[in-house]
């Protein structure tokens, strides 16, 4: 399905009732908010895996504005206030209230920006393997890239988070060369045919002067009033676990959950199954 | 979710993902709305029954406007064709290209009035336990060999909108809906019921008895499965069988269940197994 939401048609997919039958009564049950990576992947990174949270909440995945299935919109538009403004707006559309709101790397920045941008909308968030800041760590996060890959892997990391992903041809290097550092135990193998990639909109945020490497939200994120549960790993080379502790760090004290897992890189659910048992009971809390 | 269509906030919700992932690729699978009956019932009474085609589609169950936990909306736009169009337009502000659409009882005439008022739009039509066109004499005829001659004198009132009648008619003609289900009341527990929507298309001259989309029938462009129950008294099974001399004979197929009533999916466990075979056909 796809909802016009701030002009575009944003692309949703739900796997999941929110309302079940439970003897004499409908139970209503939360509502999962997932938000994809990239930018410039789309929602089905997280399938199949996080269809194992039907049994509890109704899970909607999204592609943001400019990714998968969604419309590109006008390239002015792709900024993190504009994507965290628009899952408030789909949400308002589809009466969505108190979300638990779940976004991994930069689907995390998203969630940063709605929840900072809109404090009062969120029931939960779930911030995965993010970051608060695109400039924050870059030396920390180029030493693990050079440790994981070698000298060439960590040069390359120089590249893309100092000057930025400045042609295709270093975009696909990128891709194909470095990203395998990202993780500690091997994926998918198919999980990238079938992700719809828009390389655009991936080269305009982190390419030179993109909002990926210049952003900053960490001051914001004591405006966020709901609990949050933060998860890092601890090989993660590209954020780093000392974003996750800034962005524990930055959050309301009483509202934060920080788990940090050991031997686990970008994406903790990827590498470490426990990372979904910890997100069910924070859920469910 | 609710969404705004019409002036009005549908509510819907929604079991099994559109698109899932099949070794390289994601399979986009077919949607399948689902319109339930009464008026002034919700979408509830499909649930969990109709979960188990999760496996093969995306599920989207719908309460009409002035239904469930949808708008109620002006009363005067609690009519048929309005019922139908709400359903096109709900399609539209979602992007939902050829719905399968299931309706049971006045669900059905929803899907009817959806169909022949947009024949481009649905990709096929399920109608179960249904009607076109009420046919007071046949209905009467069932609830005579049924329950006798106080259930047909009851049916008979009920069915020229005498509201007086509706508790009688709950308490002598609705257990003959029935043949072979026991009936489930924690279904009817689990639904939102809102009686001034069943008053309103029940009364004397009301749509329940005066609708006929019979003829527009033949507009339908897409494959059609009619379920009906040979012991229906409130959709009797000739209704169906008009229906389906309306529709071109390759598009159409009839099913008629022995020992059956209203609807086919309290009684008849195979009328899932036809609804699954449609869906994958």
């Amino acid at each position: 399905m796809r909802i016009e939401v701030n002009g575009v048609r944003i692309f949703f997919d739900v796997e999941s009732a929110k309302f079940v039958p439970d003897g004499p009564i409908m139970r209503e049950r939360r509502t999962l908010i997932l938000l994809h990576g990239g930018p410039g992947m789309d929602h089905s990174t997280y399938k199949p895996a996080f269809s194992r949270f039907a049994d509890i909440a109704q899970v909607i995945y999204i592609d943001h504005r400019g990714n998968g299935r969604s419309e590109r919109g006008p390239r002015d538009a792709w900024t993190l206030a504009q994507w965290g403004d628009d899952l408030f707006a789909f949400c308002e559309a589809l009466d969505i209230e108190k979300p638990i709101v779940m976004g991994n790397s930069f689907g995390g920045f998203v969630a940063m920006s709605y929840a900072t941008r809109h404090p009062d909308h969120p029931g939960k968030l779930i911030l995965s393997s993010t970051a608060s800041s695109g400039q924050a760590h870059v030396e920390r996060s180029i030493a693990m890239f050079t440790k994981f890959g070698g000298d060439e892997i960590g040069a390359m990391a120089r590249h893309a988070l100092t000057v930025g992903y400045d042609s295709p041809e270093f975009t696909l290097r990128w891709l194909t060369e470095a990203m395998p550092y990202y993780n500690t135990k091997p994926g998918d193998p198919h999980a990238t045919a079938r992700t719809v990639m828009t390389s655009k909109v991936l080269i305009d945020f982190l390419g030179p002067g993109g909002e990926g490497l210049t952003f900053d939200m960490t001051a914001d994120l004591a405006k966020i009033a709901c609990p949050t549960l933060v998860l890092g790993g601890e090989d993660d080379p590209i954020t780093p676990i000392e974003s996750s502790e800034d962005i524990a760090a930055a959050l309301r004290p009483g509202l934060v959950q920080f788990e940090r897992f050991a031997g686990c890189g970008h994406g903790v659910f990827r590498d470490d199954p426990r990372a979904f048992d910890v997100i069910r009971e924070f859920m469910l809390r | 979710m609710r969404i705004e269509v019409n002036g009005v906030r549908i509510f819907f919700d929604v079991e099994g993902a559109k698109f899932v992932p099949d070794g390289p690729v994601m399979r986009d699978r077919p949607t399948l709305i689902l319109l339930h009956g009464g008026p002034g019932m919700d979408h509830a009474h499909y649930m969990p029954a109709f979960s188990q085609y999760a496996d093969i589609a995306q599920i989207i169950y719908i309460d009409h406007r002035g239904n469930g936990r949808s708008d109620r909306g002006s009363r005067d736009d609690w009519n048929v064709p309005q019922w139908g169009d709400d359903i096109h337009a709900f399609c539209q502000a979602l992007e939902i290209e050829k719905p399968i659409v299931l309706g049971t009882s006045f669900g059905g005439i929803v899907a009817i009035s959806y169909a022949t008022r947009h024949p481009e739009h649905p990709g096929k039509l399920i109608l179960a336990s249904t009607e076109a066109r009420a046919e007071r004499e046949r209905t009467l005829a069932v609830f005579e060999r049924l329950g006798g001659a106080k259930a047909r004198d009851v049916a008979g009132r009920f069915l020229d909108g005498d509201t007086a009648a509706f508790a009688e008619f709950g308490r002598v003609c609705s257990p003959l809906y029935f043949r072979r289900h026991v009936a489930d009341l924690e279904v009817y527990g689990r639904s939102i019921a809102n009686e001034d929507v069943v008053t309103h298309y029940f009364q004397p001259g009301g749509e329940a008895s005066t609708i006929d989309m019979l003829e527009a029938m033949s507009r339908i462009l897409c494959p059609t499965l009619i379920l009906t129950g040979e012991d229906d008294p409130i959709t009797p099974a000739e209704n169906s069988a008009d229906m389906a001399a309306r529709i071109p004979p390759h598009l159409v197929r009839l099913e008629r269940y022995a020992n059956t009533g209203h609807s086919v999916f309290e009684d008849e466990p195979r009328s899932f197994d036809a609804v699954r075979e449609f869906i994958l056909s």
